[in-house]
């Protein structure tokens, strides 16, 4: 028993530095999701059937949610005609993104 | 360097999990951690008649804490419905350029019943099995996000959901009330027959309570999500 969380530890670790890396917004939601639906399985494994059941209602499914809604928010906001605050903001970002690079 | 930040934070929560691992599963620190809970667990079945223990915890030993659980998730409900009141002019347009097409949401129609009694079902049996009004809340909140998500011409109520959700909080506090001018003399007090035990009618107030949660929970959320993508009434009203 001990060794199945210990190897769920592991996945949780996995993902979590997956979710991290990955270029890609979108697969790190659902690397999120994914990484909270892990570990109310290991929730079950350890005996808390009333967290794991919450760590699945709201870890995949509400948090999933709210980030794919920020997520098309965001890039709603910043393409087209956008409010000029929006697009100076987008710019500096950009602009350490730039600098970011030369750095690297 | 943020990514450094990200893995180093990561590295910390894993020496974390591996450090709680180790201690959990050793033999010394159960006796230290089962003492509080050995007596719960001895006391529970006679004080609340719940069959759930963790149940029993939640909504009797610290109900007034619950309360205040309630109380944060309704101050940061209000939170982002102001917030949302502010950038109304650009939560207007859609949230997608296109709908989710026929299957799609013809689809999460037929899912929202199936859904919303899963989540009526871990409400009412909150007392007997894991679940309760928290995650019930936001199971049935989810079936709606579904059919949010993949229709655009969806308008929720948002005058009735708030009516519920004012009912709903006053409700938790009268019931406070009610224990407090009762015989038992003490806010949140378990007043009503406690049933046969493990029964879908036991535990005195338990399932009441639970059921208000639930409804509190579902409304609220239902409520940030339909403001956060223009789903609701009012603001398409004002669009068109």
């Amino acid at each position: 028993m001990t060794y199945i969380v210990l190897i769920l530890c592991v996945f949780l670790v996995g993902m979590a530095l997956a979710a991290v890396l990955v270029k890609d917004l979108r697969s790190a939601i659902i690397l999120l999701s994914a990484l909270s639906l892990f570990a109310s399985l290991a929730f079950l494994i350890v005996a808390a059937p009333d967290v794991a059941i919450t760590e699945a209602a709201i870890g995949s499914a509400l948090t999933t949610v709210i980030f794919v809604i920020a997520l098309f928010r965001t890039r709603k906001s910043t393409e087209g005609n956008t409010s000029a605050t929006v697009r100076r903001v987008d710019e500096s970002a950009r602009a350490v993104r730039r600098k970011e690079t030369d750095n690297a | 360097m943020r990514k450094l930040i990200g893995i180093l934070l990561i590295g910390g929560f894993a020496f974390y999990l591996i450090t709680v691992g180790m201690g959990l599963f050793s033999a010394e620190s159960r006796s230290e951690l089962d003492s509080v809970g050995s007596e719960i667990l001895a006391t529970s079945p006679d004080l609340s008649g719940a069959a759930n223990t963790v149940t029993a915890v939640v909504v009797q030993y610290r109900g007034f804490d619950t309360l205040g659980e309630v109380t944060v998730l309704f101050a940061s409900a209000l939170g982002v419905s102001m917030l949302a009141m502010a950038i109304r002019d650009g939560l207007l347009q859609d949230l997608f350029d296109d709908d989710g097409g026929f299957v799609l949401q013809a689809g999460s129609l037929a899912l929202l019943p199936f859904i919303v009694l899963v989540g009526i079902y871990i409400v009412l049996h909150g007392h007997l099995s894991p679940g309760g009004g928290f995650p019930g809340g936001v199971i049935i909140a989810t079936a709606v996000f579904v059919v949010i998500l993949t229709s655009k011409t969806l308008s929720i109520p948002r005058g009735l959901i708030n009516v519920l959700e004012t009912l709903a909080g006053l409700g938790f506090l009268a019931i406070g009330f009610v224990g407090l001018y009762s015989p038992a003399q003490s806010f949140l007090a378990n007043i009503l027959p406690k049933g046969e035990f493990g029964s879908l009618l036991s535990a005195g107030f338990i399932p009441v309570i639970y059921a208000i949660v639930a409804i509190k929970v579902a409304s609220e959320l239902i409520n940030i999500i339909s403001k956060l993508t223009a789903a609701g009434s009012a603001s398409r009203e004002a669009a068109e």
